[in-house]
């Protein structure tokens, strides 16, 4: 009661009043610019995706039909889910492990440090369509870089971008051109946020690097392992750009990945209540993965200042 | 303190009020001068900087009629016009490639049998193949402006080096087979070096452009009926589709498919085109080719012939066309029309390609036969293909599935996935469902909307 009360009162003052009216005017452009142009729509494509709809005509109510049709008819579906899967797992440890090791790298105080920062962060720089373009020639079968040099070494390469078997772990070599980028950067100042004494401890117990790796870099860095991780796991299932410009989902379906497919259906056939539908299935997997993760994590990561 | 927060508040309101207030400001119609009608017309041919040739002559000759072009990117002409269309403002005339059922069937485009009624227009002008394609349920929405024909390009070059003689052009699939084998050569580690002839692979001259393969030509010219049931379903495994499948599996014997794919992965664009930088002696390429050969490679010694068939079988190709309509909700139709008619007229057509930058054939036939027109061997062999042609849209309102469907159903076949029968089935039933479920959902729309007796 005595809340509401206090609640009246405020009301009652002019001043605060007029406060809290300055306040919501401020924020108001914002707040209307995501109501008009940010929840509207996702309203409407959670309408739309329990439509049959093309954008061009109105839509026509058919229940759960586009989500029925997606889980239990559409192979398509499962396949693009399957091979985003698999990109993601696979890629996502990769990236971690990758940019964390290089972190630990130019976290070295040796002379001239700030040239090799500079060296391994320059690829992340390049974008998509470029990177694409550049890796497209990088793996090509007969003429490529990688190919080539593995023929020197007596190896035969694998046909790369056009087997199916090889298509997909060649788009996860090419995502890993960019493990010296922010993420690189987020774990350097985390490990340089490590204090000194921490390792002297370690020295003092006579433990080596690995010890010290294992013991006190780990656990003080995991807060922001488990952020990348879960960042990383959602941009994955967002992987578009590079199957979109190299391989347009093939050969054989192995890189179409789900945005790809949902693209295709939105834009080439103008399904757009199937394309939602795949969208806010895609929303509820990742919100699931986040969850799993949130509660695994919770056990796994070390924050300083909570009781250990 | 009081007077700053007046100014504050009033500040704020101030801005709210134009947030919401000047949306609406720009949405009138702009009327230039009196008396003149200013018309919006989207197109994707030709240069950015330059208005094409017959917008300045139109604009020229008409007082009351301005013509104002907008050149908009080939790749995203689909997505600018549909979100055009979507804001209710669309331009008044657009030049497309797509397919006119796309957007006919969804209501996007003005019906125009009533203008061609009234002013008497001839369609019998036009090629048959491509006057098919602007119809939809019986109605005209769109005319034909010029179109591109396709030819059976050879390297003379590489057919001299393997003994052949470059002036006998191979006629039938066969001959094309035998040739290949001639003309097929491999390095020391067995890898292609260069090829005769690869028949499912069809090369795209610029990304993002699309081109046909080979295995739809062959059925067509074995005499196939893709739609039936009066539209209302596709027969894709069809005698005619396994045969021509079952033809280039059988071909691709001698062609071992890993080494092709890599022989392949190292084909690109401009310069690193397959038959620019001559690693493949025959192919089936567009009419703007020779001025790709002409900008990239112009020694390349080439000609061209007829597209093979199979013995005893009569030969096809395929055609598209740009065409031009006016968007539903266009505010000006009597002034696009007379700007569509101006397009289609003799003169103006022969004009237009002559000053056109890429090699394009007219779609009236009275301009594309005329002596200015026709002027070489070359063309000629064009035409006749034009005149033989089969439309790229096979199933329209499920296009676009139907394209990915056989794309992936020609690559099952050519890995040995599937067996052909198989393949061709999975993909016939795909592109059936979403055939039906777009015919479901045309009967909705018409049972709540009477749009056609408008």
């Amino acid at each position: 009661m005595k809340s509401i009360d206090n609640l009246k009162s405020f009301w009652k003052s002019p001043l605060r009043r007029n406060q809290a009216m300055l306040g919501y005017l401020f924020v108001s452009p914002w707040v209307l610019g995501f109501l008009l142009f940010g929840l509207y729509p996702i309203i409407m494509s959670l309408y739309y995706s329990l439509c049959q709809y093309d954008v061009l005509r109105i839509p026509q109510f058919i229940g759960l039909g586009n989500y029925r049709e997606l889980l239990f008819k559409d192979p398509y579906f499962w396949k693009s889910t399957w091979n985003t899967v698999y990109y993601t797992f696979l890629r996502t440890p990769l990236v971690i492990l990758g940019s964390l090791m290089l972190a630990v790298l130019v976290n070295n105080a040796v002379k001239g440090i700030r040239f090799f920062r500079t060296i391994y962060f320059i690829p992340s720089i390049i974008t998509g369509v470029v990177l694409s373009s550049i890796w497209l020639w990088m793996l090509n079968p007969q003429y490529g870089l990688i190919n080539t040099t593995l023929a020197f070494f007596g190896i035969q390469g694998p046909l790369w971008l056009q087997s199916p078997e090889w298509s997909k772990p060649s788009i996860i070599i090419m995502s890993l051109w960019s493990i010296g980028g922010g993420r690189m950067l987020v774990f350097l100042a985390a490990l340089q946020g490590i204090p000194q004494q921490m390792y002297e401890v370690v020295d003092l117990d006579g433990g080596g690097w690995w010890n010290k790796f294992r013991h006190v870099t780990i656990p003080m860095v995991s807060p922001v392992i488990f952020l990348w991780t879960v960042l990383e796991i959602i941009f994955s299932f967002q992987v578009f750009t590079e199957a979109y410009v190299m391989t347009k989902g093939g050969p054989l379906n192995s890189t179409m990945f789900y945005n790809l497919y949902l693209y295709y259906k939105a834009f080439d056939d103008f399904s757009m209540g199937y394309a939602s539908a795949l969208a806010w299935l895609l929303l509820l997997f990742i919100l699931i993965v986040t969850l799993i993760q949130f509660r695994v994590g919770r056990k796994l990561v070390y924050y300083e200042g909570e009781k250990a | 303190m009081n007077t700053l927060k007046t100014i504050l508040k009033t500040v704020g309101f101030v801005s709210i009020g134009l947030m919401i207030v000047i949306p609406f400001l720009f949405t009138g119609n702009e009327k230039p001068e009196t008396g003149k009608t200013e018309i919006q017309y989207w197109h994707s041919t030709g240069q950015k900087e330059q208005a094409p040739y017959y917008v300045n002559a139109f604009n020229s000759t008409h007082d009351s009629i301005q013509v104002k072009p907008v050149v908009i990117p080939w790749q995203e002409q689909e997505k600018k016009v549909l979100t055009a269309l979507l804001s209710g403002n669309p331009p008044d005339v657009v030049n497309q490639f797509s397919p006119v059922v796309k957007w006919a069937s969804r209501m996007a485009l003005r019906p125009l049998d009533d203008l061609i009624e009234r002013d008497g227009l001839d369609s019998t002008i036009f090629f048959p193949s491509l006057w098919k394609e602007m119809r939809w349920q019986g109605h005209i929405f769109a005319i034909p402006v010029y179109t591109a024909s396709y030819a059976f390009f050879i390297n003379k070059r590489l057919f001299r080096e393997a003994g052949l003689d470059p002036e006998r052009i191979p006629q039938t699939w066969q001959e094309v087979r035998e040739y290949s084998r001639k003309l097929t050569k491999y390095d020391e580690d067995g890898y292609f070096k260069q090829i005769g002839f690869i028949p499912f692979y069809q090369q795209a001259l610029i990304p993002g452009q699309s081109t046909l393969p080979t295995p739809i030509i062959m059925a067509w010219q074995l005499g196939a009926e893709f739609l039936v049931d009066s539209g209302h379903s596709l027969k894709l495994n069809n005698p005619e589709m396994q045969r021509a499948c079952r033809w280039i599996l059988d071909y691709l014997d001698d062609y071992p498919m890993d080494k092709l794919s890599a022989f392949t992965a190292g084909f690109g664009y401009g310069d690193q085109h397959c038959f620019v930088s001559e690693k493949i002696a025959m192919m089936i390429l567009p009419s703007t080719f020779p001025e790709h050969i002409e900008r990239y490679h112009p020694d390349l010694d080439y000609t061209i012939g007829m597209i093979p068939s199979f013995q005893g079988y009569p030969t096809t190709s395929f055609s598209g066309c740009w065409w031009v309509a006016i968007p539903r909700g266009a505010k000006n139709p009597e002034a696009s029309w007379e700007f569509m008619k101006y397009l289609i007229d003799k003169e103006v057509q022969l004009a237009t390609v002559e000053a056109m930058e890429e090699n394009l054939f007219p779609a009236n036939r009275l301009a594309a036969f005329d002596k200015r027109f026709d002027k070489d061997r070359e063309t000629d062999i064009f035409l006749k293909h034009i005149e033989v042609a089969n439309s790229a849209v096979v199933v329209p309102i499920a296009h676009d599935v139907f394209w990915r469907e056989f794309y992936n159903a020609v690559e099952r076949i050519m890995h040995k996935v599937q067996p052909v029968d198989a393949a061709l089935e999975q993909a016939e039933k795909t592109v059936n469902h979403e055939l039906h479920k777009a015919l479901e959902y045309d009967e909705y729309i018409r049972s709540k909307m009477d749009f056609f007796n408008r």
